[in-house]
């Protein structure tokens, strides 16, 4: 998490999400990989040794062929069921060297417009979405980074390395990545969201990359408030409110036909009609929600992905949430292990009611039905050490809500800076200030965090730091 | 009253080598060896005064560093064992291995003395 401000400016970043790796599929003369089919020739690659060190056995040595695309990353030592054996150069734009660092002095510096624009024209890798504000009232968004220049669907899959045809044909200018300066609507906002609409030309890569619903909320929101305060915007930062739900509800209360569901599943649908869509700690909605839609789901496309050989990725929830939108029949809603029978959405819809009643039946009777008990959010130690973890923590959210927190991963550094004449800025993360788990300071914000609590950060300057109330030592440094 | 003293010396010289030396948690062996060799008892008693020595050595110090830190990090290690949280648990074991580990060493210096002034006895 990279954030910050100083007197004049505040910043904070995002991921692009924007493609910014490659696969080539590169044809060797043989299995010594000397030389690899080129532009109509035989070329010669190089060659680099990497060592792996191995307690208690030798070293590995793992000869690495660098072609013109990059290092061979997959080649016949290292083999898997979707590589099956070809030889796949990596192409990353963060295999250039870049002065990462400098960006983020020359933010920490700055004072205004200007200096951010400077500071974050030489970023490179990754791409980030950097967030902009100043006291002397401008604000700014832009997805600054080395942006490959991709014609449509270029380097979606492993793309032929035999020629340079698919090679990467420049680098976006800086110039021309997006940018928001002072909007008309008054505010700037990233979610990880697409950054662009089609009219922009270059692709971006998979749609997927970009999550919709958290920027579609945050946005609506920001639209909507008037006079915000510090504290508006921290509510707003710790906000349960499902908006992936609030569209998809009325799909499935649509398909569902409460005559043929028992008592139980009809008082499950029920909770659900009657749920106010925010995943708070005690809503037993949102857990009937998530149960029905995840089954849903599965009941869609599993016996799809049963006949596919090679590992897939899963459909996004807004991939069926816009199938059922656009047409009541929809191809895959068919279980193609059923010969007689050809299934309807309404079909897959009552099995996952029927289904997830089952799951929220058991769930109910280890009083486990509340949202925060079902995902039960946990901050693991970094070897995932029970007893120095924290576990079960009281937290509601999800992955479509501001508060993105999900079992193992959430917003951690959550922060908050009004800039006004004295600078009011507010923070909180989930941890501490000592690494050492006997320590008090350890885990302590830990549950501030959780509970959607701020600390007001200490923002001094050199002279106010002198002599100060909350200043309890100072360390003196003498030369000689 | 020879078992207090050696008890005594036991516990003081394994303190001494932990704090002001880099050598490893079971250095006492030497010291609890060397004070078996100097202070003469039975076996039995040898081997008790080295496990009480460092037996209570241990529990001192556990317990006053476990206070200070409220039992924040013991009840974590007490989970981290099978041990159910319980530092008290904890205590018990820490001051149980180093008791016993002091105990085999004031052994073996009891059995060292013995052997040696043996084969002394042999030589003449």
């Amino acid at each position: 998490m990279i954030i910050g401000f100083n007197d004049s400016i505040a910043w904070g970043v995002t991921n692009a999400g924007r493609d910014v790796i490659d696969y080539y599929n590169i044809k060797f003369k043989d299995t010594t990989m000397q030389e690899y089919w080129y532009n109509g020739e035989w070329k010669k690659s190089s060659h680099r040794i990497e060592t792996i060190k191995i307690k208690g056995k030798p070293n590995l040595e793992e000869l690495i062929a660098v072609t013109d695309f990059g290092p061979v990353m997959y080649d016949r030592s290292f083999k898997n069921a979707s590589t099956e054996g070809k030889y796949l150069a990596i192409k990353w734009t963060a295999n250039t060297a870049g002065n990462g660092l400098q960006t983020f002095y020359q933010l920490n510096r700055a004072k205004n417009i200007t200096d951010y624009q400077n500071a974050i024209d030489t970023w490179t890798c990754p791409g980030q979405n950097f967030v902009f504000a100043s006291k002397s009232g401008d604000i700014a968004i832009k997805q600054q980074g080395a942006f490959i220049a991709r014609w449509k669907r270029q380097g979606d899959f492993i793309m032929p390395g035999t020629d340079s045809s698919y090679d990467w044909q420049k680098i976006i200018p800086s110039i021309e990545n997006p940018m928001i300066v002072n909007p008309a609507r008054g505010f700037v906002s990233s979610a990880n969201q697409m950054p662009t609409d089609s009219a922009y030309p270059y692709y971006l890569g998979a749609a997927t990359n970009f999550p919709l619903f958290r920027g579609i909320i945050i946005n609506r929101k920001l639209a909507s408030m008037n006079g915000i305060t510090a504290k508006d915007m921290q509510q707003m930062q710790t906000d349960n409110y499902n908006v992936f739900a609030e569209m998809a509800r009325p799909v499935l209360l649509k398909y569902i036909d409460e005559k043929l569901l028992n008592v139980n599943e009809q008082r499950y649908v029920s909770i659900l009609k009657k749920w106010n869509l925010k995943q708070d700690i005690a809503e037993q909605g949102a857990t009937i929600f998530n149960a029905i839609w995840d089954s849903l789901s599965q009941e869609v496309f599993q016996d799809d992905f049963q006949k596919v050989k090679q590992s897939m990725p899963w459909p996004e929830d807004a991939t069926l949430l816009q199938s059922l939108l656009k047409d009541s029949v929809y191809a895959y809603a068919d279980n193609i292990n059923t010969k007689n029978k050809i299934e309807t959405i309404q079909d897959d819809i009552l099995l996952a009611v029927k289904k997830a009643s089952a799951y929220l039946q058991q769930l109910e009777k280890a009083d486990k039905l509340n949202w925060a008990d079902v995902k039960d959010t946990r901050v693991n130690h970094l070897l995932k050490i029970p007893a120095l973890s924290r576990l079960h923590l009281s937290i509601g959210g999800g992955k479509n809500c501001i508060n993105a927190t999900t079992e193992l991963h959430g917003p951690s550094w959550r922060m908050v800076v009004h800039l006004t004449d004295e600078i009011e800025a507010y923070g909180v993360y989930p941890g501490g200030q000592n690494g050492n788990p006997g320590s008090i300071f350890y885990d302590n914000f830990i549950d501030s965090w959780a509970a959607g609590i701020f600390y007001r950060l200490l923002f001094l300057s050199k002279q106010d730091a002198e002599k100060h109330e909350k200043i309890k030592w100072h360390i003196t440094f003498i030369n000689g | 009253m020879k078992i207090i003293t050696a008890i005594f010396l036991t516990g003081f010289l394994a303190f001494t080598i932990g704090l002001f030396t880099i050598l490893p948690w079971w250095s006492f062996v030497f010291t609890s060896f060397i004070v078996a060799v100097a202070i003469h008892q039975k076996p039995m008693l040898a081997f008790l005064s080295g496990f009480s020595g460092l037996y209570i050595l241990w529990t001192l110090l556990a317990v006053l560093k476990d206070t200070d830190n409220e039992h924040i990090l013991s009840t974590k290690v007490a989970n981290l064992f099978p041990l159910g949280g319980s530092y008290w648990l904890l205590i018990l074991i820490t001051g149980l291995i180093g008791g016993l580990v002091s105990g085999l060493a004031a052994t073996a210096g009891c059995n060292f003395r013995k052997r040696s002034s043996f084969n002394t006895k042999i030589n003449k």
